[in-house]
């Protein structure tokens, strides 16, 4: 998962307040590299603005650093790689349950995953998959 | 398209074509032409190439496709709760299911980690 991904997750599970309610820790062009980072996933961060956005939602820097190291980008390139070898997929979730199948398709917001067992299509969120083999 | 075509669509030689006939016939041309084009597109597709993670083409046509098949779908949010249902709406950002009690319930795309058609076993 992004740290774009993954802020947006810590934003949600403290109410969802908005940028502007982080005024006290961030100053204004922090607060543009944070809404950049969630919103157009678009990945300006640097180790400063990471030690304050971990600092804003009280997580370790390192796992904030564990996820900016698994972009978007880095996922795409896995789903491409595994798609052009026929090979399965494997995506771990947040929930540690961890999902195999064929890439069917993906796009901005999911991965149509294609089980080996028959079952119908899974259509995975992007931002449920925290992992991925060769990620970081 | 050939000069005789040409000549027999306009219905004369388009030298003798006037400016506004012109512009009239070029126009009918514009519209065949966006028409054709825009039938063959998924919805939510732009008309510039794009990589696959600037769109979201693909999880469109597939609610598109179940909620008009009025398919039953199972939705796993990221804390293991599952939920199944008729899809009766969605948004880029919600899924809205009839549950089988009649209740309806929106669930977010941020709380969710996957869903599937439930019309079979789901993981």
């Amino acid at each position: 998962m992004s740290l774009g991904d993954h802020l947006r997750f810590l934003r949600a599970m403290r109410g969802g307040p908005a940028f502007d309610a982080l005024a006290d820790k961030l100053n204004e062009a922090d607060r543009r590299k944070a809404r950049d980072l969630e919103v157009r996933y678009r990945d300006t961060s640097d180790e400063s603005i990471v030690r304050k956005l971990a600092d804003c939602y009280g997580a370790p820097v390192e796992e904030l650093m564990w996820h900016r190291a698994r972009s978007r980008r880095s996922l795409s390139d896995y789903l491409l790689a595994v798609s052009s070898e026929n090979r399965p997929a494997e995506l771990r979730l947040r929930s540690g349950e961890v999902l195999a199948g064929s890439v069917v398709w993906w796009d901005l917001a999911a991965i149509g995953l294609q089980p080996a067992d028959g079952r119908p299509l899974l259509v995975v969120q992007r931002h449920a998959v925290v992992d991925w083999p060769l990620a970081g | 398209m050939l000069p005789e075509e040409l000549t027999a669509d306009v219905g004369k030689p388009i030298q003798q074509l006037t400016a506004r006939e012109a512009r009239a016939w070029l126009r009918e041309q514009y519209e065949r032409l966006s028409s054709q084009s825009s039938s063959n597109k998924m919805p939510g597709q732009s008309k510039r190439a794009a990589l696959p993670e600037a769109v979201d083409a693909f999880e469109l046509k597939y609610l598109t496709d179940a909620q008009q098949a009025g398919a039953r779908l199972t939705v796993k949010l990221f804390n293991t709760e599952t939920f199944s249902g008729r899809l009766v709406g969605f948004s880029p950002y919600a899924l809205t299911l009839c549950l089988d009690d009649g209740r309806d319930i929106t669930l977010q795309k941020l709380a969710i980690a996957y869903y599937t058609r439930a019309a079979e076993a789901t993981a």
